[in-house]
């Protein structure tokens, strides 16, 4: 996998990877179709995998308690619907709410694997470049959120651990809020200081030329069109259900079969330039290098 | 190229003075080092050339640069959190767009400067990948990558340890005799930065008090009862011993040796080592192991010792080898994987809290522990946890016996590195813990605030406490009852300072490394003595 995925990296410019991390966030936002939404699931579980990075661990398992909660507060507060399949006191799980719950649930799972994608494509400086072009102050802000957040995290869980060897009582609580935005404004200051030091009090607009590889074309060209093509079939009311409702069950036609299967090769699209380029190497270039000996001899 | 005329500068948010009538000229290639003691006004002085790092106005007097702001570069003493992107080519990158380089520019900069640096492989690694000496050659990379006409350094080599600290100043020589970048390194103590300066300055309550040539400086300093703290062990035993010999200050190991060897006659040994009565075990580690990840190697690796009452103990060893997370797990801040941490006998678990009362943990970073708007707020709320009826007067007279009432309205956070170290140390002694934990405790102290932290763990070791430090400060291990490194999660056993640093070949004192012929058990200035 490892290979697979350098070989796509190698390949790609950041910004055909914006316009890609782009359209798979609307894949997973526009419809709500249970087959669509399993075939974007799929392919989502397949890129992440792609990508995996080494602390994703804490990431997937977040995932996996957000659908569970989903699932089970759905069921709880929507019971609609006439084939019933367990039915006990308070609670009624219906064919319907099962697949409304299951409906919302993946969604989310796959915005946020979609998001778990975009944070391994992406770094701070790819984002903070687009931001900085045109909108300076909201790049600042973000450059400083993405700073100060984790710092804030470890601030408080520090505070609160070393409070206790400072209390008479482990377990009293103290005015954390307060005293970790204390100790946040210094850190908060530094982070400011080294902006400083960095320059970035006289930056310029700064111009940027990607060099666009053909397979940057690619990715580029096959993004955007999905990106319209989603949107044209939201228009059309395709790829749709009635959620929520008691009436919402599987529609399949062949519309949906198109917007899976074009939604199932645009997501996929960096295993297969992956592949693609791993394949290139292993067959082609590995057969042209040549070696020392005939070379020289060739050339006397 | 430097000139403050009779300047005075006031902070924003303060009525004192905190540079007052300074007169200090600076040439074009000068390497200048400038001592001063904790809040004395060193870093003021030196951000004073990098007007955006400071809030206050100039009261008087003028300063006269002869470079523009963008010609000037900063390194803080701060190791971690200097990156604001992920890894050192995007950092690059970004102060080098801030300037306005266009993209070959950038190119053929960063390529020149990875280069005379000697960091291409470092280029991509993240912040959480590299160590803290490789983070510091980033800062630094990062600061010279502008091709600046004046280098700031604000106490570069405080968090880093003696190897990767004599690194760093090498290649910041190396800047200043190569490329003739002016050089201005704020510092708390001398150790090997004298051998690549070429003017020391004194700062003290804002004003200059000595200018002078290396040789010349540190001579002067002996003569004030203060000052001669400063001098680096080797300097220092020179003085002590009176040698008539005509050498220039400072002095390398091998001139030193050689002028033991001939006046070894002259010199005895004194042993200072106090001698360690049996006592009672207080905390018993057993195969303690941790790691962080399933597939990592083990941070701390079967690791066993015992903790006597009245005894200290002291961890060194290179940055990055698991020292901090030994005190961590210890304290039960990470959850040890394997192996068994006994406290008066009893095994220290969820259900058993006794560690949080027996135990005081003093972090790298002391403003972690303060919960207070005050420096009289914390030792307040500290002497409170032992007698809830304390008063005003009582803190009071707190304050005064540890010389802090004159900050007694200070915030905690506006504390210079140093003082926030002694004032967290204080809280511990206040606390009288059975073991007191220190991370790097003289990190950011001057050598006579470090002789009066020496003073006070004394007298808590003299109650029956038990002292455990991490420290990268050689000479201060020296101080302790026993010493032992750490590496690869592994300690090694606990050792008396004579014999744990005699048979070191690197990781041992400058008097060791150049008295080993002659007085191999010395270990520091006050080990000779002249007959």
């Amino acid at each position: 996998m490892k290979k697979i995925y350098s070989g796509f990296r190698q390949v790609v410019n950041n910004f055909s990877i914006l316009i890609y991390l782009l359209s798979i966030i609307i894949s997973s936002l526009v419809f709500n179709n249970p087959i669509i939404i399993l075939a974007v699931l799929i392919s989502l579980l397949s890129v992440a995998k792609f990508t995996q990075k080494e602390n994703s661990k804490g990431y997937l398992k977040f995932t996996l308690i957000i659908f569970l909660t989903t699932i089970i507060f759905n069921l709880v507060i929507n019971q609609r619907g006439n084939n019933i399949l367990i039915q006990i006191p308070l609670i009624k799980i219906t064919t319907e709410s099962l697949l409304n719950a299951g409906i919302l649930a993946f969604s989310f799972v796959n915005l946020l694997l979609a998001f778990y994608i975009y944070d391994a494509l992406t770094n701070v400086k790819v984002i903070f470049d687009l931001l900085s072009k045109s909108l300076r102050n909201i790049a600042i802000v973000f450059i400083l959120t993405i700073k100060f957040i984790p710092k804030i995290i470890e601030i408080f869980e520090n505070t609160n651990y070393l409070y206790k060897f400072r209390s008479r009582d482990a377990y009293k609580k103290m005015n954390l809020l307060e005293i970790v935005l204390n100790k946040a404004i210094a850190s908060f200051m530094n982070v400011s200081d080294v902006l400083i030091t960095r320059g970035y009090d006289r930056r310029r607009s700064v111009s940027r030329n990607y060099a666009n590889t053909k397979t940057d074309y690619i990715l580029s060209i096959g993004s955007f069109t999905a990106i319209i093509f989603n949107l044209t079939m939201v228009l059309l009311k395709n790829g749709k259900v009635s959620f929520g409702s008691a009436s919402v069950s599987f529609i399949m036609n062949s519309n949906i079969i198109i917007i899976s299967v074009l939604n199932i090769l645009m997501i996929t699209m960096p295993i297969l330039i992956g592949v693609s380029q791993y394949l290139w190497w292993k067959w082609y270039i590995s057969k042209t290098t040549a070696s020392n000996m005939p070379t020289v001899k060739s050339f006397r | 190229m430097v000139h403050f005329k009779n300047y005075s500068f006031k902070y924003a948010n303060s009525q004192k003075l905190s540079l007052s009538n300074v007169e200090l000229t600076i040439d074009k290639g000068d390497f200048l080092l400038l001592i001063g003691k904790t809040g004395s006004g060193k870093s003021t002085l030196l951000k004073q050339l990098k007007p955006g790092l400071v809030v206050g106005d100039i009261t008087e007097g003028t300063l006269d640069c002869q470079t523009n702001d963008q010609n000037i570069s900063y390194i803080s003493q701060f190791v971690d959190n200097q990156m604001i992107t992920e890894c050192a080519r995007d950092e690059f990158n970004f102060i080098l767009e801030n300037m306005g380089y266009s993209v070959d520019e950038r190119h053929m900069r960063i390529a020149e400067v990875a280069s005379y640096f000697g960091i291409i492989e470092l280029l991509d690694l993240t912040e959480q990948e590299l160590s803290g000496g490789q983070k510091q050659l980033i800062n630094l990379a990062a600061a010279l990558i502008v091709d600046p006409d004046i280098l700031l350094l604000d106490e570069p080599t405080s968090q880093l340890d003696p190897i990767a600290a004599e690194k760093l100043l090498q290649m910041v020589h190396k800047i200043n005799s190569e490329l003739n970048v002016t050089i201005i390194m704020v510092e708390h103590s001398l150790e090997r930065n004298t051998f690549y300066a070429n003017r020391l300055a004194i700062i003290e309550s804002g004003s200059i008090l000595l200018d002078e040539k290396i040789d010349t400086a540190l001579r002067k300093m002996y003569q004030d009862e203060f000052y001669k703290n400063y001098l680096s062990q080797i300097n220092r035993s020179f003085m002590e011993l009176e040698f008539r010999d005509e050498t220039e200050l400072p002095l390398n190991n091998r001139q030193f040796s050689k002028l033991l060897n001939r006046h070894e006659h002259e010199i005895q040994y004194v042993n200072n080592s106090r001698k360690i009565n049996e006592s009672k075990e207080v905390l018993q580690l057993k195969n303690l192991s941790f790691r962080f990840d399933f597939e990592s190697k083990k941070i701390v690796d079967e690791v066993n010792f015992e903790l006597n009452k009245g005894i200290s103990y002291c961890l060194v060893g290179p940055n990055g080898v698991g020292k901090s997370t030994l005190i961590k797990v210890i304290s039960q801040q990470l959850k040890q994987q394997s192996g068994k941490i006994i406290l008066n006998g009893k095994i220290v678990n969820n259900k058993n809290t006794n560690i949080y009362q027996k135990l005081f943990i003093l972090p790298q970073n002391p403003a972690l522990l303060f919960v207070a708007d005050t420096v009289f707020g914390e030792v307040e709320f500290q002497l409170k946890q032992n007698n809830p009826e304390i008063t005003s007067q009582q803190v009071d007279l707190i304050l005064r016996q540890y010389d802090l009432f004159e900050l007694k309205d200070t915030s905690p956070y506006d504390l210079s590195g140093g003082q926030q170290e002694f004032l967290a140390l204080i809280i511990g002694l206040i606390k009288n813990p059975a073991i007191l934990f220190l991370d790097e405790p003289t990190k950011g102290l001057d050598p006579n605030m470090i002789l009066k932290l020496h003073d006070l763990l004394k007298d808590y070791l003299a109650t029956g406490g038990i002292l455990f430090a991490n420290s990268h400060d050689l000479v201060f291990a020296t101080k302790f009852n026993y010493v032992s490194m750490m590496f690869d999660g592994k300690l090694s056993k606990f050792k008396r300072p004579v014999d744990f640093f005699k048979d070191k070949f690197f990781y041992t004192t400058e008097i060791n490394k150049a008295s080993r012929d002659s007085f191999p058990d010395a270990l520091t200035w006050n080990n000779l003595k002249k007959l």
